[in-house]
C-alpha cells in the first residue's frame, strides 16, 4: 500500500507572517496521489492551491510558517513539523511547472544552460546532460530542439515557453509532476494542446500529476480524481466523474452551477460572498459564512470527512449521518504553532 | 488593497482629507521618514532664525578676533573657531541660508523647464522637433553635471546667483529625461487616446491629463535633489567658484579648513558634517515620500 | 542583431552626441557675459594687450566661424594654448590626464567589485546582522560626498594610522618611471620598476577609495534590492526545488539577471565620480586633469576649460558605451534586440 503512494500530504497547515499579523492559509490539507495517478486540485484564486504545491516542492516563501503537517514523497518524508521548526529535505523525483512560463525561465541564460542544470542536479546525471536536455525538448514536442536549446526564453512564444517548462520538468526525471495552472497564461488556442501534451506524457511515462486549476472542466478532462479546495481546506474529493455527476458539498455545487461563467476572477456570480480573510478565518467550517445550509454547528466546529459514496468524501456536516467519519482533521495530535 | 471602510458617499473635500490622512499614515509608518521630516524642518528653522539661534551672529560676516583663533570645540564654541577667530557653529548655521536658497531657487527653475521639455518631447515622440529637443537634452547629459556646472560657474563671476545659474543649466536635462520616459510610457494609454478624441487642445492634454500622473515621481526626485543641489553648490564653493567670503558657505569652509588638517581638524570636519546632515535629511524625507506614494496596503 | 553591430551602432551615436557636446561647450564659453581676453589678463592689463589676445583667440570673428576654426584645430589635435602656462593645452593634457585615468579606473573597479560583492553577500544573508551593517554602510556611503570622504581619509591616514600617503602621485625623491603611457603604475610595470609602480599604486588607493564610496554604496544597495526581489521569482524557486546548490544560485543564476539594474545605475555614478574628481584631486594635491581643470577655471583660462570639459565628456561617453556593452553582454534581450529588459 505504502509503495503505491507517490505523494501523501497529511494535515498540512501553513501560515504566513505579514505586517498586519498572521495569515492562516492552509488549514489541514490531506491528499494522496498514487503512482501514475492524475489528480486535479480545483478552487478559486487565492484558496491556497499554489501554497500547497510550494510546500510539497519545499519552496515556501521566507515568511511561511509550517504549523503542522507532513509531506511524503515516494515513501520519504520531505517536509515535517518537528518540535519547533520545519524540517525540509529536497524532494527527489518531483518536478513543478509554474503558471507563468515567462517568470519560470531565467531571462539571461539559454534554455540549454537551464535544462542542463536540472539534468545535473535533479536527475543526478553529470555526463551527457546536453543530450538529455535536447531529448526532453523533443519529448515536449518542440520542433527543432537543437536550436531551442541555444535560444533565450524571450526568443520563444508563450506556448513554446510552457513546452520548454514541461521539457524541463521531464528533464528532472520525476515520477510526480506538479503543474500550477499551466495554461492560464496561454492563448486559448494553445491551452488545449499543452494540456493534452501534459496528459499524454504522464500516461506514457506513468507519471503522477497534480494539476492545479481553477477550472473544473480542465480538471475533468485531464484528471482521474479531483480535490476541491476552498479557503485553505479540502472540501470534497472523488473521481472526476463523480464530482461532476454527483457533487455533494455546497461549494462544489456552487462551482458547478457557475461553470459556464467561470473565469479567472472567481465565482462571484455563482456563490454569494468572497473568500474569508485569512487573518481571521472562520472558526468552524471556512465556507460557513457563504453557505446557505450553514447551521450553528458549522460556525463553531470544523467538519471532518464523510464518505458520501464509495471513494467520494465530503467535508460537510450535511453528510455526517451518511456513512460516519472517514478521517478527522480537527482533532489531530500535532496542531497549532 | 482590501478595504472594508470605504465610504462611498463622502464629499470631495473629506475625500481629500481622507487621502491626506492615509498618505500621512503611510509616511509616518517609517520612523526614518519622520526623522527626515524633523531634520529638514530643523534645518529650515535654523536657517530662518539663524540670527536668533546662533551664539555669535556677528561672526557670520567679515568679523575678525585674532585673540580667539583656532580654538578646538568647547562649550563656548561647540564646533571650535576658525583662523579668523570666528565661531564655526554660527557660520555653519548661517550657511544653511545660502544652501537652502540655492536648493529652492534651482529646483523652482529647473523642474518646470525640465518637465515641460520632457512632456513635450515625450508626447510628440517620433516627430522631428521632439527628436531635436531630446537630442539636445542628450548632449547636456553627456557631460557630468558637476563638471558642466563648474565650467559654467568658472566663466561667470563667482556669486551665489551665478552658481545657481550654473547648476540650473546642468540640472534641467535630468528632469526632462525623467518626464520624457514617463510620458512616452503613458502616451498611448486609453485615457490619453480618449481625451484626444474629444478634440482637446494638445497642450491641455499634456498638462492636465498626462502631467498629474507624473507628479509623484517628480516630487520624490525634487526632495532627494534638494540635498544633491545643495551639495553641488557646496562643491562649487569648495573649489572657489561659489559665493565668496566673508559670506559663510559650507563648501568654502570645508576647503579653507582642509589647509589646516589634521591639527585643526574641526575647521573643516564640522562644516563637512553639516553637508552630510543636509543630504541625509533630504534623502530620508525623499525615501519617505517615495514610500508614501508607491506602497500599497 | 549581433553584439558587434550593437556596439558599432552605439559608438556612432556617441560620436554624434560628442559633436553636440563640442558645440554646447563652445557656445556656452562664448556667450557668457564679459570679455574672455580681458578676464584672462585681469583688469589691469593694458588695452592693446587685451586687443592682441582677442585677435589671437579669434574673438573678433563671428561665433559660427570661430566654432569651425576651433573645430578644425581640434581635429588636428590642437586645443589651443593655455593662457596661463603658455603651453599647448594638448601637452598639458598629455601630462595630467594619465594620472587621472589611473585614479578613475581604480575607483570604477572598487565601485563595481566592492559594491556588487557587498550587495550580493547582503542579499545572500539578508535579515542577518551582516545585512544590517551593509545597509547602514551603504546609506552612509550614499549621503556622504566624496570630498568629505577625502577629508576624513586624510585626517585618518596622515594622522592616526599613517599607512597610506595622502598627497601627490609618488613619494618625493623617487624618480618617475620612463614615460610610455604616462600612467606610473603601468609604466613602472612595463619597465620593470616595480617599486615605483607599487609606490604609485599606494598613492592612489585613498583618492580612489574616496571617489568610489558613493558609487559602491549605490551599487551594493541596488544589487541587494534586485537580488532579494529576483530571489522570489519562479525561475529561482524552480532551481532551488531541483536541488541546485545555493552557492551556484547566488553566484550565478540569481546574480546575473540582478546585475542589469546596478550596472545601469553605474553610468550615473561614473558621472558623479568624474565631477567629484575635481574636488578629491584638490584634497589629495594630486596632479591630475581635474586639478588642472580647477586651476584653469580659477584663472579663467578659456581654452583650457573647454578642453578639460571636452576630454571629460569624451571619457564619460566612452564609459557609457562600456557600460552599455556590459549590459548587452549580461542581458540577451538588449544584445539580440528583443523586448525591453525587465
Amino acid at each position: 500500500m505504502k509503495n503505491e503512494e507517490a505523494l501523501a500530504v497529511q494535515n498540512l497547515r501553513v501560515n504566513y507572517k505579514i505586517y498586519r499579523g498572521i495569515l492562516k492559509v492552509l488549514d489541514g490539507i490531506n491528499l494522496t496521489v498514487k503512482r501514475g495517478e492524475k489528480i486535479g486540485l480545483v478552487g478559486e484564486t487565492g484558496c491556497g492551491k499554489t501554497t500547497t504545491l510550494k510546500a510539497i516542492m519545499g519552496i515556501l516563501a521566507g515568511n511561511a510558517i509550517l504549523s503542522s503537517g507532513r509531506v511524503t514523497v515516494n515513501g520519504k518524508v520531505v517536509l515535517q513539523r518537528s518540535a519547533h521548526h520545519m524540517v525540509r529535505k529536497s524532494a527527489k523525483r518531483v518536478a513543478m511547472i509554474f503558471q507563468d512560463p515567462t517568470a519560470s525561465l531565467n531571462p539571461v541564460f539559454t534554455i540549454g544552460e537551464q535544462m542542463e542544470l536540472v539534468v545535473r542536479y535533479a536527475a543526478n546525471r553529470s555526463s551527457s546532460a546536453r543530450e538529455a536536455a535536447v531529448n526532453a525538448l523533443r519529448l515536449a514536442q518542440l520542433p527543432d530542439a537543437e536550436r531551442i536549446h541555444t535560444n533565450f526564453p524571450f526568443q520563444l512564444s508563450g506556448g513554446m515557453r510552457q513546452r520548454v517548462c514541461i521539457a524541463m520538468a521531464l528533464a528532472a526525471e520525476p515520477n510526480i509532476i506538479l503543474a500550477d495552472e499551466p495554461t492560464t497564461n496561454l492563448d486559448v488556442t494553445i491551452q488545449d494542446q499543452v494540456l493534452k501534451l501534459l496528459k499524454r506524457l504522464c500516461d506514457e511515462q506513468e507519471l503522477a500529476l497534480v494539476l492545479v486549476t481553477h477550472s473544473l472542466g480542465v480538471a475533468r478532462e485531464t484528471c482521474d480524481r479531483i480535490y476541491v479546495m476552498y479557503a485553505g481546506t479540502i472540501v470534497e474529493y472523488a473521481s472526476s466523474q463523480n464530482i461532476f455527476e454527483n457533487p455533494y458539498h455546497p461549494y462544489t455545487r456552487g462551482l458547478l452551477a457557475a461553470l459556464p461563467r467561470l473565469t479567472g476572477e472567481g465565482i462571484a456570480e455563482g456563490i454569494e460572498g468572497r473568500i474569508p480573510d485569512y487573518l481571521n478565518p472562520p472558526q468552524g467550517c471556512r465556507f460557513a459564512p457563504r453557505c446557505e445550509h450553514a447551521t450553528e454547528k458549522c460556525f463553531s466546529t470544523k467538519p471532518g470527512f464523510y464518505e458520501a459514496e464509495d471513494g467520494h468524501f465530503v467535508s460537510c456536516f450535511l453528510y455526517e449521518t451518511e456513512r460516519g467519519v472517514a478521517s478527522d482533521v480537527s482533532h489531530s495530535s500535532d496542531t497549532e504553532s | 488593497m482590501r478595504d472594508s471602510t470605504v465610504a462611498i458617499d463622502i464629499s470631495a473635500r473629506s475625500a481629500y482629507a481622507e487621502r491626506l490622512k492615509r498618505a500621512w499614515y503611510r509616511f509616518s509608518r517609517s520612523k526614518l521618514s519622520l526623522l527626515g521630516l524633523l531634520m529638514v524642518a530643523s534645518i529650515i528653522f535654523i536657517a530662518i532664525f539663524a540670527p536668533v539661534v546662533t551664539p555669535y551672529p556677528e561672526h557670520a560676516g567679515a568679523f575678525v578676533d585674532f585673540g580667539n583663533t583656532m580654538h578646538p570645540p568647547s562649550l563656548e564654541h561647540p564646533f571650535g573657531t576658525d583662523a579668523m577667530g570666528r565661531d564655526i557653529l554660527t557660520r555653519c548655521f548661517f550657511a544653511f541660508r545660502g544652501a537652502l536658497i540655492m536648493g529652492i531657487v534651482v529646483l523652482a527653475i529647473v523642474v518646470p523647464i525640465g518637465t515641460a521639455v520632457g512632456l513635450f518631447g515625450g508626447y510628440f515622440e517620433g516627430k522631428w522637433f521632439s527628436t531635436i529637443v531630446m537630442r539636445v537634452t542628450d548632449v547636456f547629459l553627456a557631460i557630468p553635471p558637476l563638471v558642466l556646472a563648474l565650467a559654467i560657474a568658472a566663466l561667470l563671476k563667482p556669486t551665489l546667483t551665478n552658481s545657481m545659474i550654473a547648476v540650473c543649466i546642468s540640472w534641467w536635462p535630468w528632469y526632462a529625461r525623467l518626464v520624457y520616459g514617463m510620458t512616452v510610457s503613458v502616451r498611448n494609454e486609453p485615457f490619453v487616446k480618449a481625451v484626444e478624441l474629444t478634440g482637446m487642445n494638445r497642450f491641455k492634454i499634456m498638462f492636465s491629463e498626462i502631467l498629474p500622473n507624473h507628479l509623484g515621481p517628480i516630487l520624490t526626485k525634487m526632495t532627494l535633489d534638494m540635498g544633491w543641489v545643495i551639495l553641488t553648490g557646496a562643491s562649487l564653493s569648495f573649489v572657489g567658484l561659489g559665493e565668496q567670503p566673508p559670506t559663510p558657505a559650507l563648501g568654502t569652509m570645508v576647503s579653507d579648513g582642509a589647509k589646516y588638517l589634521p591639527t585643526y581638524w574641526w575647521i573643516s570636519v564640522f562644516p563637512a558634517l553639516m553637508i552630510v546632515i543636509i543630504i541625509l535629511s533630504f534623502n530620508l524625507l525623499g525615501d519617505g515620500i517615495r514610500e508614501m506614494l508607491t506602497s500599497g496596503e | 542583431m549581433s553584439l558587434t553591430k550593437y556596439i558599432i551602432k552605439r559608438i556612432v551615436y556617441s560620436i554624434g552626441v560628442l559633436f553636440g557636446v563640442s558645440i554646447l561647450i563652445f557656445v556656452i564659453s562664448n556667450i557668457v557675459p564679459g570679455d574672455p581676453a580681458r578676464m584672462a589678463l585681469g583688469p589691469r592689463a593694458p588695452e592693446w594687450a587685451v586687443e592682441d589676445l582677442r585677435k589671437e583667440m579669434n574673438l573678433d570673428k563671428p561665433l559660427v566661424e570661430r566654432y569651425f576654426l576651433w573645430l578644425s584645430d581640434l581635429m588636428r589635435g590642437d586645443l589651443g594654448e593655455s593662457l596661463r602656462s603658455r603651453r599647448p593645452i594638448t601637452k598639458d593634457i598629455a601630462e595630467y590626464l594619465p594620472a587621472s585615468i589611473e585614479i578613475i579606473a581604480l575607483s570604477a573597479f572598487f565601485m563595481a567589485v566592492i559594491g556588487i560583492n557587498l550587495g550580493r553577500l547582503s542579499a545572500r544573508f539578508s535579515g542577518t546582522w551582516f545585512d544590517g551593517v551593509v545597509r547602514i554602510l551603504s546609506y552612509t556611503g550614499i549621503v556622504t560626498p566624496a570630498f568629505v570622504w577625502a577629508i576624513l581619509f586624510v585626517l585618518l591616514f596622515s594622522y592616526l594610522i599613517p599607512i597610506f600617503p595622502t598627497t601627490g602621485r609618488i613619494t618625493p625623491g623617487l624618480a618617475a618611471p620612463p614615460r610610455i603611457t604616462g600612467m606610473y603604475i603601468i609604466d613602472g610595470l612595463l619597465t620593470g620598476n616595480f617599486r615605483v609602480a607599487l609606490n604609485a599604486f599606494w598613492h592612489i588607493v585613498l583618492p580612489s577609495l574616496a571617489l568610489s564610496m558613493g558609487g559602491a554604496a549605490q551599487a551594493a544597495r541596488m544589487t541587494r534590492a534586485s537580488m532579494v526581489d529576483n530571489a522570489e521569482k519562479d525561475y529561482i524557486l524552480a532551481v532551488r526545488a531541483y536541488g541546485v546548490p545555493n552557492k551556484l544560485i547566488y553566484r550565478r543564476l540569481l546574480l546575473k539577471p540582478s546585475l542589469v539594474a546596478p550596472i545601469s545605475i553605474m553610468a550615473l555614478d561614473i558621472a558623479a565620480l568624474l565631477g567629484n574628481a575635481f574636488l578629491v584631486e584638490l584634497v589629495f594635491l594630486y596632479p591630475g586633469i581635474s586639478r588642472y581643470g580647477v586651476e584653469a577655471m580659477l584663472n579663467k583660462d578659456l581654452f583650457a576649460i573647454i578642453s578639460v570639459v571636452l576630454i571629460i565628456g569624451i571619457g564619460y561617453t566612452i564609459a557609457n558605451v562600456v557600460i552599455d556593452v556590459i549590459i548587452a553582454h549580461l542581458d540577451p534581450r538588449v544584445r539580440l534586440g528583443g523586448a525591453k529588459s525587465a
